[in-house]
């Protein structure tokens, strides 16, 4: 009975371990395909003069993850322009989709949504520009991480259950 | 959905309540400005909508509705001045913003009319036998601004085409078809073909070639551009209906744009309007040849 109990802990601290790792290859995803999304964007607006409404639509069909639900959620919320502003829109659907990504990158998103859609194009571009670069900032410096965190998120975990194991019996 | 509803769909949601009650009174716009109440113009009158001032706030989340949070596209017609909404005019102004000595549009908006197109069928009814009783000739309608030129000309476009005569309509600004997001607009009649959005010059001549009309319809000549386009147009042999901003034949006369219009003599029909809203009269007069 108290090995299975053993076993048990050790298991519930490497799968929180795991959960860790999870989440920050999740927000790895999130981010990768908000570059590619946006990036596109910029191309859209440079070359078609999209209107947003369009561009968010087509975001929608082409993203996948959090990116997708993120765009489907603008999309349907477009019914609500007039009563509330396209940055409130942005936001909020941020704030609702993309649960993988920390604050700065919501904020810098944030940032995004205040220029999209009203004021001229090439400050439009400009913002879309820097949130690429600082966004892929992010993946990149996440990216490097990622292998040593995961290493680490493990190595706790399974350190964490053998302290509760010898703790507890 | 007719012009008043949406209009209500333009406004932010106080403003929208507000206005609600002004449904099947003929208005024929809604004002706002910032700092001062909403209004409605009914018979040529302004009436409060609300007697709690309108804000910056307001008038920015109406653009936005406006131009589908996309200013981007929006940019040529706001050097223009005004912005179209699914077939209604949406008038601005506001600080100016100037480049190389050009309007280019605004670096803050401080008011917004809101012009609500109207189908009134018949108002013509009086005026077609001394218009066309003897034959088509071209014909340019004239009014003060806001005094029933847009509505005359779509009635006129309307009874013109149903009585056979192929109809091209270059509707610049979208206002004589008034198409909304569906593609749903007035009728212009049976034998009618609408190119809107395009700038007139371009599309009389693009109309003329391509859809063989005998009359080309166009609304407010106002550029040289479009003066040229019409003469073009005559010169292809149809028919021409235009609109003017004058109030009479003398004002016509004293503006240089319109003075050289009558002195290439491309129109030989005058259909002036006066008066306002339910009480509007309509004259023909012959343009000297």
């Amino acid at each position: 009975m108290r090995l299975w109990g053993a076993a048990l802990i050790l298991t519930a601290c490497l799968g929180a371990g795991l959960l860790r790792a999870a989440s920050a290859r999740r927000r790895m995803e999130t981010l990768r395909g908000l570059c590619g999304a946006l990036e596109l964007a910029e191309g859209e607006l440079e070359t078609r003069l999209t209107p947003l409404p369009e561009l968010v639509w087509l975001l929608a069909g082409r993203s996948s993850g959090q990116t997708g639900d993120f765009f489907r959620l603008l999309d349907a919320s477009f019914g609500f322009l007039g009563a509330e502003d396209f940055a409130a829109l942005w936001s909020r659907a941020a704030a609702t989709a993309l649960s993988s990504l920390n604050s700065a990158d919501r904020e810098e998103l944030a940032r995004l949504g205040q220029i999209l859609g009203r004021y001229e194009l090439d400050r439009q571009l400009g913002a879309l520009e820097a949130c690429v670069r600082a966004l892929r900032g992010e993946l990149e410096a996440a990216r490097v991480r990622y292998p040593g965190d995961r290493r680490l998120s493990l190595g706790l975990g399974a350190a964490a259950g053998a302290l509760l194991i010898v703790v507890l019996y | 959905m007719d012009g008043f509803e949406r209009a209500l769909e333009l406004l932010p949601g106080r403003l929208r309540q507000r206005a609600e009650r002004f449904r099947g009174t003929g208005v024929e716009e809604l004002r706002l400005r910032t700092g001062r109440p909403p209004t409605a113009l009914i018979d040529g009158r302004e009436r409060e909508v609300d007697g709690a001032p309108v804000t910056r706030q307001e008038l920015l989340l109406l653009l936005e509705k406006a131009t589908g949070a996309s200013l981007h596209t929006a940019a040529p017609a706001l050097a223009e001045g005004f912005l179209s909404y699914r077939g209604l005019r949406l008038g601005l102004c506001g600080e100016a913003l100037v480049r190389d000595g050009e309007l280019a549009g605004f670096r803050d908006f401080r008011s917004a009319a809101i012009r609500i197109p109207r189908e009134c069928r018949g108002v013509c009814d009086g005026v077609m036998d001394s218009l066309y009783g003897g034959g088509y000739e071209n014909t340019l309608v004239i009014s003060r601004p806001g005094g029933g030129k847009t509505t005359a000309l779509r009635e006129l476009i309307r009874k013109l085409s149903d009585r056979g005569l192929r109809v091209a309509v270059v509707d610049e600004r979208n206002e004589l078809l008034a198409a909304g997001g569906t593609g749903e607009g007035f009728d212009l009649g049976a034998h009618t073909d609408v190119l809107t959005g395009a700038p007139k010059a371009r599309g009389a001549l693009w109309l003329l070639r391509g859809m063989n009309p005998q009359l080309l319809a166009m609304d407010e000549i106002t550029r040289r551009e479009d003066l040229e386009a019409a003469a073009q147009a005559a010169g292809c042999g149809a028919w021409l209906l235009a609109s003017a901003h004058a109030a009479d034949l003398d004002e016509l006369k004293r503006r240089p744009l319109y003075r050289e219009l009558l002195e290439l003599g491309l129109f030989q029909r005058l259909l002036v309007i006066s008066g306002t809203g339910g009480a509007r009269r309509y004259r023909v007069e012959r343009l000297a040849e």
